[in-house]
C-alpha cells in the first residue's frame, strides 16, 4: 500500500545542465573584473564551488546566469582582501554633467584634437586596468556585458540609482584617463620634443 | 546660499545624456533629447564625444574565451566537492 507521502519530490534543477553552461560567461565576466587570467581562474573556480554548495538556494526557473554573476562578483570582491571602499557618490545626474563639462574643457584647451588622434582601443584597455571598484563592476556589467541598469542593479544587489551614479562616475574616470593618455602622447609626438 | 537658476535646456539634456545613449529613456524623454540635439551644436558635440568613448569601451567586449585548462580545473574541483 502506497502512502500519500510517497509522491515523487519535485526534481531539483540539475547543476550540470543548469549552471555549467554559463561557465564561459562567468569566465569572461571574471576576466573583465580581475583583468588577469590567473586571478580569473581562481575566481571562476571559487564561484562554481560556492554555487554548488548553495545550489539548494537557487530558485528553479529563475535566471541562473544572473545568480552566478552575483556570486562571481562577491567572490571577486572578497579575493581583493580589502573591503570595498564606501565611496561617496554624487547623484548620477551630476556625474553626467561633470563628464560633459570635462569634455567642454578639452575642447577649449585643445585636448580634444589629441584625443581624436589617440588609438582608443589600447587606451581604453589601460584605463580599465586602472579603474577601481565599485566603478569597474558597473562598467563591466553595462558597457561590456550589455546589461540594462536594472539587470546590473539586480546582480550588484544595489538600487538602480546607485548603478547609475557608479556607472557615470566610472565613465568620467575613464575619459579623464583617456585625456591624460592623449596629452602625454601629444607631448611625446610634438615636434619640439624631438630627440637630439 | 544660492538660488537655483531655472535649469537651462542644455543642462536638462546633458543630465540625461548617458541614459539616452544607453537606450534607458522613456519614449517622451528620448524624443525631447533628440529634438534638443537637433538644434544645439554644443550638446550634439558632447553627445558625439561620449558616444565615441562608449563605442570604444564596447569594442573591448567579448574578449576572453574559456581556456580548456580552466574548464578542466573547475570540473575537477566540482567533482571533488561532490558533483555527481
Ligand atoms: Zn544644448
Amino acid at each position: 500500500m502506497y502512502s500519500m507521502a510517497e509522491s515523487a519530490p519535485i526534481p531539483a534543477p540539475d547543476f550540470r545542465e543548469t549552471a555549467l553552461p554559463f561557465l564561459p560567461d562567468v569566465y569572461r565576466f571574471a576576466r573583465s573584473l580581475t583583468r588577469d587570467a590567473a586571478d580569473a581562474d581562481d575566481v571562476v573556480q571559487e564561484t562554481f564551488l560556492r554555487a554548488l554548495r548553495s545550489w539548494r538556494t537557487f530558485i528553479p526557473g529563475s535566471d541562473c546566469r544572473r545568480w552566478l554573476f552575483t556570486i562571481c562578483r562577491n567572490v571577486y570582491l572578497r579575493s581583493r582582501e580589502r573591503a570595498e571602499r564606501q565611496v561617496a557618490l554624487d547623484d548620477g545626474d551630476d556625474e553626467a554633467i561633470a563628464a560633459v563639462q570635462a569634455h567642454a574643457g578639452w575642447v577649449r584647451d585643445g585636448t580634444d584634437v589629441l584625443l581624436a588622434r589617440l588609438d582608443l582601443g589600447p587606451a581604453i584597455s589601460a584605463a580599465l586596468d586602472e579603474l577601481s571598484e565599485p566603478f569597474r563592476s558597473a562598467v563591466v556589467l553595462v558597457d561590456l556585458e550589455d546589461h540594462s541598469y536594472e539587470e546590473a542593479a539586480a546582480i550588484l544587489e544595489v538600487p538602480v540609482g546607485t548603478v547609475r551614479s557608479r556607472l557615470f562616475r566610472a565613465r568620467r574616470l575613464l575619459q579623464e584617463r583617456l585625456a591624460r593618455f592623449a596629452q602625454d602622447a601629444g607631448f611625446t609626438t610634438s615636434p619640439a620634443g624631438g630627440m637630439r | 546660499m544660492t538660488d537655483h537658476p531655472p535649469e537651462s535646456a542644455c543642462h536638462r539634456a546633458m543630465r540625461r545624456l548617458f541614459d539616452f545613449l544607453d537606450g534607458e529613456l522613456a519614449d517622451a524623454d528620448d524624443a525631447a533629447l533628440r529634438a534638443h540635439l537637433a538644434e544645439c551644436r554644443d550638446c550634439l558635440a558632447h553627445a558625439e564625444f561620449e558616444r565615441t568613448v562608449l563605442a570604444a569601451v564596447a569594442a573591448q567586449r567579448g574578449g576572453a574565451p574559456l581556456p580548456e585548462a580552466t574548464r578542466a580545473r573547475v570540473m575537477a574541483a566540482l567533482e571533488e566537492a561532490g558533483l555527481s
